[in-house]
């Protein structure tokens, strides 16, 4: 026993148990499980149908469409508003300390409660509708519309206090000697930002985008209380499975909405390896 | 010592007697012999063994009913001393969790639960529903419609799923901007004042609310005859068959064609009480919708007092809710007991007077009703004659069909 202790292989091992052990058991099992249930009948004999379903109904194929289509706009909306916001808060500016407290607030509350927000203020015939009739003015259709703008906007305002906390953070770990020198040797300070900043705060940039997109394309309340009622995302059709107690069908879906996120995944490990390595390329060691 | 001997005597018996208590029906949990109970010793056996029991627990699948039982439980309380632990359950999620402890063999969580009345027949196939003639032993059934006390939505249920509150799916509207003389009394009618008041008429996605369900499973039946009426109406499909059905048959091809032309026209919205909003809004004039709920909205001042109903030649579907027992519930004689109180005359006439609610007792009558209420519900001359009976899997299947067939081509 104390010789098994001594050899390097076990002793990884069994620091490496607890972690690997709780991902085996609350992620993997799961996972495994609904991957099985998936291609299983109610009397267990093997099938596709549910699978076949996703990609031969016209609702499922739009359902997988509308749930990229949630998934990427928000990230692009969110994206070109929390970079000029992270570095907003990298100024000092009077009442600094307030906003970057309260710009915060958007993470707490959860989708349900601004979906009915939305629904309450932004309606046509809402709150802010009958504000501004009596300019002669009206909201345009953000809840329901068929592009599903009050979806994007509704994800966008509680995504981007996520995402620029995560930029901010990329952009502070950048020494300001580098951004120094760049100045130094005659770069603008926009050449500065696109040339020298902005890719060394990629990694940063990337994993914002990725966490804000898997966390979008997986949004349930939002799209289902604020878009329109014929193009609903997976999340919402899976739901709607679920209810009707088709368990098989809900994980052939799970599946589908997973593999596409750990496709995206993959994708920003590969992108973010190829930063790496031109980054590297500088370095004096 | 002899304490002892008494309580594992005791306890030998009551092991020995439980099967027999539950021999003619599928109960877990009887402490009371309930093949001895009638309509006329229901009172006698029933409330000591209520009492013993303590306490009851009571399941509330639909939102707009909360104040409505929570009325009930203080009567209640109140009449027999007996606490009622009462939840709000969201009604496919509740179904799925009786089914899961069904199948494990433990006891159900709840007591009385009261469940959407087309949860049946997937309640009854898992056997979740307690094998009790509800209809025929509770002394406050007695005057109760005898079609419904057997039948569900064409499906037997032996007394067992008794319909406690029955509603109706209808077309609202404000008359402020409807004239009494426009106000449609047909299908074509309806499709004609949609296509004359663009985007005016609210049309509730059936899949995300019972109202849209009802009116599209209403549009078949106006257009469906003969053997595709048949079909329509068989109650003896599976919710399966219902959607191969749908999907395939050319029988609804009139349906999709309604459907096509009148969303074209009309506002496709994301529920029942989404309707009611965009109608108080002022952006829709009409929608579809039920009855009760338009009452509710009219009590919290959701809906103007100008908004009225009705009903379409050749009918709307109608429904209701039923409180039953789960087979493996822990408090049998207490439920009883509640779901008696729940369908006495004096609380039916309550229930009626303050949301709409529908009575199945043959003597709650709509003229019970006071007249300013009688206003707002649907008028005498379309209410009972239009209502015809739902069939919420076929509903949910045409649902499917349409997802596939209009909305999503």
């Amino acid at each position: 026993m104390g010789g098994l202790l001594r050899d390097r292989r076990a002793q990884l091992l069994l620091l490496l148990a607890p972690g690997v052990g709780y991902l085996l058991v609350f992620f993997g099992g799961p996972l495994l499980s609904a991957l099985i249930g998936s291609f299983r009948q109610d009397d267990g004999s093997f099938t596709l149908v549910f699978y076949e379903r996703i990609f031969t109904r016209a609702s499922m194929m739009r359902g997988l469409s509308t749930s990229i289509y949630y998934g990427v706009m928000p990230v692009i909306v969110s994206l070109a508003a929390s970079v000029p916001l992270a570095l907003l808060i990298r100024r000092s500016f009077f009442g600094r300390k307030l906003f970057s407290g309260l710009y915060k607030l958007p993470m707490a509350v959860p989708g349900i409660i601004v979906g009915l927000m939305v629904i309450v203020v932004f309606e046509r015939g809402g709150f802010l509708d009958r504000l501004v009739a009596p300019l002669g003015l009206g909201l345009p259709k953000l809840v329901r519309d068929d592009w599903g703008i009050g979806v994007i906007l509704a994800s966008v305002w509680k995504q981007v206090p996520f995402m620029t906390l995560i930029i901010t953070s990329a952009f502070a770990a950048i020494p300001e000697d580098i951004r120094n020198a760049a100045r130094t040797l005659g770069a603008s300070r926009l050449k500065t930002f696109f040339i020298v900043e902005v890719p060394l705060a990629m990694p940063g940039i990337t994993a914002a985008i990725l966490l804000t997109f898997i966390g979008s394309m997986g949004s349930y309340a939002i799209p289902d209380i604020v878009g329109p009622p014929t193009a609903r995302p997976l999340s919402v059709l899976m739901v709607k499975e679920f209810n009707q107690g088709r368990f098989n069908q809900v994980y052939a879906m799970g599946m589908v909405l997973s593999l596409f996120a750990v496709s995206v995944l993959l994708l920003y490990y590969s992108l973010t390896s190829r930063i790496g390595t031109g980054q590297n390329r500088g370095d004096a060691s | 010592m002899s304490t002892k001997f008494l309580a594992a005597a005791a306890l030998a018996l009551a092991a020995m007697a439980a099967p027999c208590l539950a021999a003619d029906s599928n109960m877990k949990n009887l402490d009371f012999d309930l093949s001895k109970v009638t309509r006329e010793n229901f009172y006698d056996i029933v409330v000591p063994a209520a009492k013993a029991e303590g306490s009851v627990t009571m399941y509330n699948f639909a939102g707009s009913f909360a104040d409505t039982w929570k009325e009930l439980i203080t009567r209640f309380e109140a009449k027999y001393g007996i606490k009622v632990a009462y939840s709000d359950v969201k009604g496919d999620q509740a179904n799925q969790q009786l089914i899961a402890v069904q199948a494990a063999g433990q006891d159900s969580p709840v007591d009385a639960y009261f469940a959407g009345g087309g949860s049946y027949p997937l309640l009854s196939s898992k056997g979740v529903v307690g094998n009790i003639s509800l209809t025929s032993i509770l002394p406050n059934m007695a005057n109760y419609d005898p079609e419904l006390a057997k039948t569900v939505f064409g499906k037997p249920h032996g007394g067992s799923f008794p319909l406690v509150h029955l509603n109706q799916t209808a077309i609202g509207y404000d008359s402020a901007f409807v004239k009494a003389e426009d106000v449609p009394k047909s299908f074509e009618e309806l499709l004609a004042w949609a296509e004359k008041n663009p985007k005016r008429l609210g049309v509730t996605l059936p899949a995300k609310g019972g109202s849209g369900g009802g009116f599209i499973y209403s549009v078949a039946l106006n257009y469906l005859s003969g053997d595709c009426r048949k079909q329509l109406t068989d109650y003896n499909q599976t919710l399966q068959q219902a959607e191969d059905w749908a999907m395939q048959s050319k029988c609804l091809d009139p349906v999709w064609d309604y459907y096509r032309r009148l969303l074209a026209v009309a506002e496709l919205t994301n529920g029942n009480a989404d309707t009611l909003n965009l109608i108080n809004n002022q952006q829709l004039y009409m929608g579809t919708v039920w009855e009760d709920q338009v009452m509710t909205f009219l009590g919290t001042k959701q809906l103007p007092d100008s908004f009225r109903l009705t009903l379409l030649e050749k009918g709307q579907v109608g429904s209701g809710d039923a409180m039953f027992v789960p087979a493996n519930a822990k408090h049998v004689a207490a439920a009883l007991l509640l779901i008696d109180m729940a369908i006495s005359k004096e609380f039916q006439l309550w229930k009626l007077e303050t949301k709409a609610s529908r009575s199945p007792r043959t003597d709650v009558t709509n003229d019970l009703m006071p007249k300013a209420v009688q206003e707002h519900v649907l008028p005498q001359s379309v209410y009972p004659r239009l209502s015809l009976p739902a069939f919420w899997d076929m509903s949910t299947a045409l649902a499917e069909a349409l997802d596939e067939k209009v909305l999503n081509q």
